[in-house]
């Protein structure tokens, strides 16, 4: 398998499905890995299958995004990483452990400790404060939550102010905000972010941003982002493309401009064969 | 036309959440007709079963119709609010693409119309079919000729016509309330869960109407007080037993009117008293307390239901209780309509119309409790942990609902026990301890039911797709 240079893009026939590059972004070990990966759902008597062979790899250190046009199974590939869904065919690993073999309570329990989710909307309790919702993954273990490291957490996303606010009385990129400082507090070795900046002004957007590097940069750390903002995608190591719930291209330390242009290329590509 | 389409067509959309307050509508429509025919039937038969016997059976519907049309204001009111609040996304959707105020409410109005009458006439045609049962019954166990049932129609249609006008005047008020709110916060608020605190008029009001009840039971007292010298002992019996029965859902109504205010706070208070030892227990014993402590609406309107159940059947339990134990101070045998059947026949039909209203207004709440719970469950609880929560949410409902429903039959019974010191030396009070504690498990038990059973399914589903189910609805 090639390893890649920053800013090169892997070089993919859109028609053939890769496999993404394992380790492209160096040695480290690998957080999360997926083999040909499927994924189906049942609409009505019909099967409709989303993920078509997924194979990839996100190693420690990296900050990883999923691209791709609307319907692309982003999503889904996320939520089957996460092991918030099951694969149909294939194997995930996360953390070093198959999350098939894995129980529910398993998982929960990976979940509270070393895992952490940023979506885009409904990530907070509604009837709990910020700083309940910060403290929740503690309090699911049944610890006591360290107030200071939460307040600290709250403080650096900017909500020194909204610790005992509720979600109703913030707005959209507040609690989205909450919800990193619940990751910064949590403190997990891998999170998964599903449009992280989705509701973000562009301030409040490079904070979050900036604090997802960060982590993922971290000795044992890992993120992986779905979003459609290239310039999310452009503060990453590695981006990958998803089109009709294939992987078709893979760009290293890409800048916008290459991941706006590959992603009109595919969002071509879906809709031309959309309509054939 | 329009409206009417838009309307049946959400209609079919959130058939589930419609559902769910049918039950409430149907048992309140069958109990209240079924009161009224019973009241008619018995009085049209005093020349056939006696003019006593009609009277006293005419006494005992005409009671049931009452406490109904009481209960029925508070249940139907609450049920009729939730699932209006629960279609706020649907109206802000309608507003943001450009119905106007007006037409929201009319849309809103024509769903609830449509349901209340399918469930009025559907009540009314099973209060036809009940009564001769329910009139052998409650005849039977008096040792009276049984009446015959017969079915003015103007009775069963002013029967329904009461149910229909109380969902729908409680619908118009909600309705007009969600078209004020903003559509995009509306829309907020529908994915929150979230509801608007009501205006301190609104809440003056309240107040003002609790006060309001009890100047009621104040007054009946006072009426019996000083007219009991001129009364024989029968009568006066009569006479308090009655108030004081009244007494107890007039003061379900007056706690009824404050649940939103009170029902928080007072469940943060009786919980903080609970300990909560363990790694799955405790973390869910918290979770689950705040959850309940924060969403102050969700909790009244599942309490209010529980509270009247618990009340008049406690209430009525410890009245028998201390009526026969007063009767038996004094010696008396003549004491009538103490049996299981007779407190039933008097409190069947308000009762039935408590617990529908309480399971309709849970299982109309699961869609919000179903997405916490997936949330819960997407942050690390684990499946036990969130099967719990649901089991310790209805178990802090129950147990707010039972301080309230004490408090209501401790009303009535102090009412009774002070209506009978003015004119007997000797008055027994009597609390029914053991029959307290199987009313409680059987409310425990009803309300796990209806909270948890909804849940199962989602539980079952993959976290992302019950929370994209919530946030599309």
């Amino acid at each position: 398998m090639t390893i890649l240079q920053p800013g090169r893009t892997r070089p993919t026939n859109p028609v053939q499905p890769i496999q993404a590059t394992p380790g492209a972004t160096g040695p480290q070990q690998a957080m999360l890995s997926a083999r040909d990966v499927t994924k189906t759902y049942q609409a009505g008597s019909r099967d409709i299958e989303i993920l078509h062979g997924i194979s990839l790899e996100v190693r420690a250190g990296e900050m990883c995004a999923v691209m791709g046009p609307s319907g692309s199974g982003k999503s889904t590939l996320l939520y089957v990483l996460a092991g918030l869904e099951e694969p149909t065919t294939g194997e995930v690993e996360l953390l070093g452990r198959s999350t098939g073999r894995m129980s529910r309570s398993q998982l929960a329990k990976l979940r509270r400790t070393e895992v952490g989710f940023v979506f885009q909307a409904y990530n907070l309790v509604p009837s709990l404060t910020a700083f309940e919702n910060v403290a929740l993954p503690m309090r699911l273990r049944g610890e006591k939550p360290d107030r200071h490291r939460i307040v600290e957490a709250l403080a650096t996303v900017g909500l020194a102010d909204h610790v005992e606010s509720r979600p109703a009385v913030m707005s959209g990129g507040e609690q989205q905000r909450v919800a990193l400082a619940r990751v910064l507090a949590q403190q997990p070795r891998m999170i998964f972010a599903d449009e992280p900046t989705g509701a973000l002004d562009s301030t409040s957007g490079d904070v979050v941003l900036e604090e997802l590097r960060t982590i993922a940069h971290r000795p044992g750390q890992s993120v992986l982002c779905v979003t459609h903002d290239p310039q999310v995608a452009a503060r990453s190591d590695r981006v990958l493309f998803l089109r009709d719930g294939y992987l078709v291209r893979e760009l290293i330390a890409p800048s916008a401009e290459q991941v706006s242009d590959t992603l009109a290329e595919i969002t071509e590509a879906q809709t031309a064969g959309g309509r054939s | 036309m329009t409206a009417t389409r838009i309307a049946l067509a959400d209609l079919r959309d959130s058939w589930t959440a419609w559902l769910s307050v049918s039950l409430t509508f149907l048992v309140t429509s069958t109990c209240t007709a079924l009161g009224a025919l019973c009241l008619v039937s018995s009085l049209a038969a005093r020349d056939t079963i006696g003019k006593m016997n009609g009277t006293s059976l005419a006494a005992l519907a005409g009671m049931n119709t009452i406490v109904c049309s009481l209960v029925a204001l508070a249940v139907v009111g609450s049920s009729t609010g939730l699932v209006v609040t629960a279609r706020r996304g649907a109206v802000a959707r309608l507003l943001l693409a450009g119905a106007s105020p007006g037409q929201v409410v009319r849309v809103l109005m024509v769903q609830l119309a449509a349901v209340t009458l399918t469930c009025t006439v559907v009540g009314a045609a099973l209060a036809v079919a009940l009564q001769p049962t329910i009139l052998r019954v409650v005849a039977e166990d008096r040792d009276m000729p049984v009446p015959a049932a017969t079915v003015p129609v103007a009775v069963l249609a002013g029967a329904t016509l009461y149910c229909l006008a109380v969902a729908l005047l409680g619908g118009l008020r909600q309705a007009r309330r969600a078209t004020r709110t903003p559509a995009v916060d509306a829309l907020r608020d529908a994915s929150d869960g979230v509801v608007r605190r009501t205006s301190g008029w609104s809440r003056a009001g309240r107040w003002a109407g609790f006060v309001a009840c009890f100047a009621v039971i104040g007054f009946m007292l006072a009426g019996f007080a000083a007219g009991v010298s001129d009364m024989s002992d029968s009568d006066a019996f009569t006479n308090i037993g009655q108030s004081s029965a009244f007494a107890i859902p007039i003061a379900g109504l007056a706690f009824a009117l404050v649940a939103p205010s009170i029902a928080g706070p007072l469940t943060r208070a009786w919980s903080r008293l609970i300990p909560a030892p363990g790694r799955t227990w405790k973390p869910v014993w918290h979770l689950a307390r705040s959850v309940v402590g924060a969403r102050t609406d969700r909790l009244a309107k599942s309490v209010v239901p529980l509270m009247f159940a618990i009340g008049m059947l406690v209430g009525m339990t410890a009245f028998s209780d201390s009526l026969v134990a007063t009767f038996e101070r004094l010696g008396r045998t003549d004491l009538e309509g103490t049996s299981a059947i007779s407190t039933f026949s008097i409190l069947g039909l308000p009762l039935a119309i408590a617990v529908a209203g309480s399971v309709g207004n849970l299982v109309m709440m699961s869609r919000q409790r179903d997405a916490e719970l997936a949330l819960d469950g997407i942050i690390g609880a684990t499946p036990a942990q969130q099967r719990l929560l649901p089991v310790v949410e209805a178990t802090l409902i129950v147990g707010t609902a039972a301080i309230l429903g004490v408090i209501i039959a401790l009303i009535g019974n102090a009412a009774l026990v002070w209506g009978l010191g003015q004119f007997i030396d000797d008055v027994a009070f009597s609390v029914p301890l053991g029959m307290l504690a199987a009313i409680l498990a059987s409310c425990w038990v009803v309300t796990v039911a209806a909270t948890v059973l909804p849940s199962l399914p989602s539980l079952r589903r993959p976290a992302p797709k019950v929370i994209a189910r919530l946030v599309a609805s």
